[in-house]
């Protein structure tokens, strides 16, 4: 019995629209992953950057900081300190603000649900570094307002307020080195997925440092 | 009579016109020499430990803009700057910035906002805390009036001149 030839073309056109779809969802699904795969990486490399920047902001900042704690250890010493305007002419009060740490990398890939695109070992440690950053300031911020207090002293209560400016200089000083360390583990975390993904080459940095050695002996 | 008080009250204008000459030709000097007073001369002082002995002015320039960030051994520069109102402050901002307090707010602000700084320069308020700081932070730079120098302290030589030099850029 022969088969009509109505049928055999059926089943031909069927066969090509069947196959057009899937290559057309293939298609979709391809550009789809692409996107992602370009969202993952943008924000990895917004990630990178914005911790590159608030690791030079604490390198600008720790010197300066432990170098208020060591002459702040040399006028308690000395005892030299009695008044309060010895203490805001000799340690001052602004340059022992923390550093403003930038946290917007992480603000907008949250809004934009950029993290779901990222693998679970990248967002586990960004989620642990924007963790330990908020700490960081909130603990400098209540430190601060504490030293404040205690900078509105009474004359012949200088030693208090000189050690709760030593101990908040020392826990500042610690927190920053500690946040330090974080910021390099996660430079590290991200630098490894962007070569992985092929952004960055193994040797390149996402970004030069902030007024990197190029200026230096000009 | 008359000639002989006419005479004494043209001897009196005499005395007084030789009186205001004197006080007119001594007030430049005296002028000058108050003027050299409120501007004293500005001693640049670094970090004991600097290798760097002489700048030019060109060169520090730069590094109050904080267009050079490292010093030339690569050691981070830190711009320790005196608060407000403090007149080395002032001759600071006009000499080497020519800037007022303004300008040099949103040179700073606009610096850090493009990424071009880490952070603006930190802030003394006292010459004895610039002294003091300076001789504990490497590589850190500040100003102080040249009589505020206390004998630790390293004072920069710029274009080959000290604050006592005649020529020397900052007074």
């Amino acid at each position: 019995m022969r088969k009509p030839a109505w049928l055999a073309e059926v089943i031909v056109q069927s066969i090509a629209v069947t196959v057009s779809i899937l290559l057309a969802l293939w298609v979709d699904q391809w550009k789809q992953r692409r996107a992602s795969e370009s969202l993952a990486t943008e924000s990895m490399i917004s990630f990178a950057k914005e911790i590159r920047r608030n690791e030079a902001r604490l390198d600008d900042i720790l010197p300066f900081h432990e170098g208020l704690r060591s002459m702040l250890d040399h006028e308690d010493s000395l005892h030299t300190i009695r008044t309060q305007t010895q203490f805001q002419s000799a340690i001052g009060v602004d340059g022992l603000r923390p550093p403003s740490l930038l946290q917007t990398a992480w603000q907008t890939a949250v809004a934009t649900g950029a993290l779901t695109h990222l693998d679970y070992e990248t967002v586990s440690a960004l989620s642990l570094t924007y963790t330990l950053q908020d700490r960081f300031r909130e603990d400098s911020r209540a430190g601060f307002q504490a030293m404040m207090q205690a900078s509105d002293f009474k004359p012949g209560e200088a030693e208090m307020a000189l050690h709760t400016a030593d101990n908040y200089l020392r826990e500042t000083v610690t927190s920053e080195n500690d946040l330090r360390a974080t910021y390099e583990q996660a430079e590290a975390i991200l630098k490894k997925r962007l070569v992985a993904v092929g952004a960055i080459a193994t040797g390149d940095s996402v970004e030069p440092a902030i007024g990197s050695h190029a200026g230096a002996g000009q | 009579m008359r000639s002989a008080n006419g005479w004494s009250g043209f001897a009196g204008r005499i005395v007084l016109l030789v009186i205001v000459c004197a006080i007119v030709a001594c007030l430049p000097v005296h002028v000058a020499h108050a003027q050299g007073n409120g501007r004293q001369a500005i001693a640049i002082v670094v970090n004991p430990k600097s290798a760097v002995t002489d700048i030019s002015f060109a060169e520090l320039r730069r590094i109050f803009l904080g267009e050079q960030q490292f010093w030339p051994d690569r050691s981070k520069i830190t711009l320790l700057v005196r608060a407000p109102v403090a007149p080395e402050r002032e001759v600071v901002l006009n000499e080497i910035y020519g800037m007022d307090e303004d300008q040099f707010r949103q040179y700073w602000i606009g610096k850090m906002f493009r990424a071009e700084v880490a952070g603006g320069p930190k802030i003394v308020y006292s010459s004895d805390m610039a002294i003091n700081l300076v001789g504990v932070i490497p590589g850190s730079i500040t100003f102080v009036l040249a009589s505020a120098v206390t004998p630790n302290a390293r004072v920069l030589r710029i274009d080959g001149k000290l604050p006592a030099d005649p020529g020397y850029p900052l007074k």
